[in-house]
């Protein structure tokens, strides 16, 4: 037997089950019990929210679970809230209507979570519900009456502990029974006002509007006070708002406010239904977790724990993702090598293979370490109930700049690195402080800053200042962001973005215990939307790079090079230009040598080296000259080359490192070649500084705007550019002028 | 013209705090531990509706449990359920404080 309907073009579908709960209900256990890893992840069009689908084996046929984002009502006030809306109303494109609502309660607390599967059934959906957390009901001795309630709801409902994979076949039996019979929730008789007010609506709405709606869905718009339900329905923005204007004051003349009807009347309702069905022994009181939080929450320990844990969360991503990225570093190496000795005979194709894809690649995966294990903690922190915690302690620090408490994991993983701790940013609500630790995130010191510090405070702070100044500017670095980010933050909150802020209301679930499988399920998907999202664009712009890098060549370029180099070796030692070949042909060092000088010159006629000495005037005020602009212009996609890039253009190679001490005496060495500070180092200190600040504060990583694409849109990824590449401009030119002048 | 509340512009003004007791209470007011029953909504708070949803109706009653560590934001028992808000909402929601 296979629950399997005929859609309306004809072809056989899976029957779909939609899982709707509040959060904080088990609901991703339930769905992950029933679907196991026969899950689907990607995002409702138009919007980032996740959407994840599976197929349950139920009965002996299948079933698609659509997990929709967890809420605690219908009234629409985030993104996530809208996408379960039109998903229960069969308005998101390319998805049916489910034809069964799988509600997930939580037995210990049914009052308040009924509220929305009243909204649901207000919808004509049929439902089954699962009472979730059965176990500690029962530990906690809240005693109901299933068999009472089932028929008071006239729904199947099922007791289940999600967690311990208790009552699921039951719940699976129920699905498939239900989907058969399509039973209904017995929907509340609503006040004469209300019916009046609805009535009052209708008679205001155009006929054609006036067929397309049914009585439940002119009712939510009254009860939200959303006319844009009404608009939707073919009514015109008048007629929708005097419609609304007209019910709301027939609620009013009947004793409610139109603002909080549906709350009084919908709880006052479920009270009736539910209260004789319920037995506690004891007063409600929340359980064991008030004493743990005597501790966690407390003044000095909690905030205690909380530094503790959150060590412990950056150590991770920050150090233990070390070795992984350093094996997929080599293992990149290792393909290089071997493809490229392969491919010699065609240099274009060597190129692009090894330094154009096989980058590419390794550009993607080297995220993953630091992805995957920032995701296991966050599930932990997450399904601990330890989360909603650290949003408490931390809220204070963040509301005065738009920012909220839940901004806190996701900004300190940015300090490793802003791909992870973006996506770390799913954990908040609230779509606008959501935005706003997006657009600051960038800003945090990450891994790839810190060779760029490490060689320019060797080189020049640390032989002129010692060890002592060195070690506080490497510091004092890392703070630049941040100082500069926090009023970012103000602004955008108070001046630029238009959307209400959402009130923090922030519910401190019991504690649990996570479930391995949650984790590593969730680890799973979120590394695969990263490959499969950001991944082909980042992969997109290593090649565009590639291209910028090795394109025009010429091999005359290569001729002249070596002429010059061996004119240079004639008259150093006073060779005849045959002696002079011949000692080239002998010696590997000198060959090595004239290898570096040979792409030197590549890279300085290459698109990307054109282009930095075209744009090197607009570095001027910064004192940086046209090689150290390429350096910058080549670090936009990720800043980190910028030690490769000075290698070669200083003919050292490529493969230098932040510590290598031939790298710092050949930038100590450079002076300017011509104009009025002819013979004058380049690199003086405010010029060190200039570039250290400008790479702490500019938008220099391909992969970081292809996440806050993903994330966002790309509109907000080129206002994230703009504005921290104009940031970082200025703030270089203020430092080497003001500093100069000292 | 609508006639002034002078114990609200008072309130406002924070003119009454010698005697915060005569004029209404917020859930902002409260101490750790208390136990009060939720009033009605000031008609600014934004967050009304979300509120309700959550549990906190007038007629409920509410155990303010603690505030974080920097004072901001609190935490409620509000049956059995933990819930926090910020003050700057809770300062909207009056209250009627039980004596245990």
């Amino acid at each position: 037997m296979s629950y399997s309907a005929k859609s309306d073009s004809g072809d056989v579908r899976l029957r779909r089950v939609a899982l709707i709960g509040n959060p904080n209900t088990g609901k991703s256990t339930l769905f992950n019990c029933l679907t196991g890893m026969r899950q689907k992840v990607g995002n409702y069009p138009g919007v980032t929210v996740q959407k994840k689908t599976g197929i349950a084996l139920i009965g002996s046929g299948k079933v698609e679970i659509h997990d929709l984002p967890g809420t605690y009502s219908l009234a629409a006030a985030s993104p996530d809230e809208r996408v379960v809306v039109d998903a229960l109303r069969g308005e998101v494109e390319n998805l049916d209507r489910p034809d069964l609502a799988l509600c997930i309660v939580d037995a210990t607390n049914l009052q308040r979570n009924l509220f929305l599967a009243y909204q649901i059934g207000q919808l004509g959906l049929p439902m089954v519900l699962a009472l979730n957390y059965w176990d500690s009901a029962k530990k906690r001795q809240i005693e109901v009456d299933v068999e009472e309630l089932k028929k008071r709801l006239g729904i199947p409902i099922v007791p289940i502990s999600a967690s311990r994979a208790e009552g699921v076949a039951e719940l699976k039996v129920a699905i498939a029974e239900a989907l058969e019979e399509s039973p209904l929730l017995l929907t509340p008789i609503w006040p004469e006002t209300v019916s009046d007010a609805v009535e009052d609506a209708r008679g205001l709405l155009p006929q054609s509007c006036d067929e397309r709606m049914d009585d439940a869905s002119v009712m939510r718009g009254i009860f939200e006070g959303d006319d844009q339900i009404f608009i939707r329905a073919g009514a015109s923005a008048d007629e929708a708002h005097d419609a609304l204007e007209h019910s709301k004051k027939a609620l009013f003349k009947g004793g409610l406010n139109p603002a909080n009807a549906e709350a009084v009347l919908l709880f006052r309702h479920i009270k009736e239904i539910v209260e004789p069905c319920i037995n506690t022994s004891q007063s409600r009181r929340a359980d064991g977790s008030e004493s743990i939080d005597g501790l966690l929450t407390h003044r000095w320990w909690g905030l205690l724990a909380f530094l503790a844990l959150m060590y412990l969360v950056f150590q991770s991503v920050y150090s233990w993702a070390g070795p992984f990225m350093d094996l997929i570093e080599g293992g990149k190496g290792v393909v290089q090598e071997a493809l490229s000795n392969f491919l010699s005979p065609w240099p274009m194709i060597e190129s692009l293979v090894t330094d154009g894809i096989i980058e590419g690649v390794g550009a993607v995966v080297i995220f993953l370490p630091q992805i995957l294990i920032l995701f296991f903690f966050i599930t932990l922190l997450e399904d601990t109930g330890y989360m909603s915690r650290a949003a408490f302690l931390m809220d204070k620090l963040f509301s005065w700049c738009g920012l909220s408490g839940k901004s806190f994991v996701p900004l300190l993983s940015s300090y490793a690195c802003a791909i992870p701790g973006i996506m770390a940013t799913r954990t908040i609500q609230d779509p606008k402080a959501r935005l706003v630790t997006i657009l600051v995130a960038p800003f945090m010191s990450c891994s790839a800053r810190l060779p760029v510090y490490v060689l320019l405070i060797g080189a020049f702070i640390e032989p002129k200042y010692g060890a002592g100044i060195a070690g506080a500017t490497l510091f004092g670095m890392h703070f630049v962001g941040l100082i500069v980010a926090m009023p970012f933050a103000y602004l955008m909150n108070r001046f630029a973005l238009k959307t209400p802020p959402q009130p923090f209301l922030l519910e401190l679930p019991n504690y649990q215990i996570p479930k391995v499988r949650d984790v590593l399920i969730r680890m799973y998907n979120q590394g695969k939307e990263f490959v499969v999202n950001a991944g082909t664009v980042i992969f997109a712009i290593t090649i565009v790079i590639w291209a910028l890098l090795y394109f025009p060549r010429s091999e005359s370029i290569e001729l002249e090079v070596q002429d010059v180099f061996l004119e240079s070796l004639a008259s150093e030692h006073g060779w005849t230009a045959a002696e002079s070949r011949a000692e080239l042909d002998a010696s590997e060092d000198l060959q090595e040598a004239l290898e570096y000088q040979v792409s030197s010159a590549y890279i300085e006629q290459s698109f990307m080296g054109r282009i930095g000495k075209t744009v090197q005037p607009v570095f001027a005020g910064a004192g940086f000259d046209w090689k150290i602009t390429v350096g910058v212009i080549a670090s936009f996609p990720a800043r980190e080359v910028l030690i490769s890039t000075l290698g070669i253009i200083y003919s050292l190679g490529g493969d230098v490192d932040e510590e290598a001490g031939d790298l710092r005496e050949t930038m100590a060495g450079q002076t300017w070649s011509f104009g009025p500070k002819a013979g004058m180092p380049i690199f003086t200190i405010p010029v060190v500084i200039a570039i250290m600040v400008f790479f702490a504060l500019c938008q220099q990583c391909g992969a970081t705007l292809a996440i806050i694409a993903q994330e966002t849109s790309w509109k907000w990824a080129c206002v994230s550019f703009g504005f921290m590449t104009l940031l970082a401009w200025l703030a270089s030119i203020l430092i080497n002028q003001v500093g100069s002048m000292i | 013209m609508k006639p002034v509340d002078f114990a609200y512009v008072k309130l406002k003004l924070g003119l009454n705090k010698h005697k915060r007791r005569h004029v209404l209470k917020t859930l902002n007011d409260l101490i750790a531990g208390q136990t009060a029953k939720i009033g009605s909504y000031k008609p600014t708070l934004t967050a009304a509706r979300r509120l309700m949803e959550l549990g906190l109706m007038p007629g409920v009653t509410v155990r303010f449990i603690k505030s974080a560590p920097m004072g901001d934001p609190i935490a409620l028992d509000v049956e059995g359920r933990q819930l926090s808000l910020r003050r700057e909402d809770a300062a909207q929601i009056f209250v009627q404080p039980v004596s245990n």
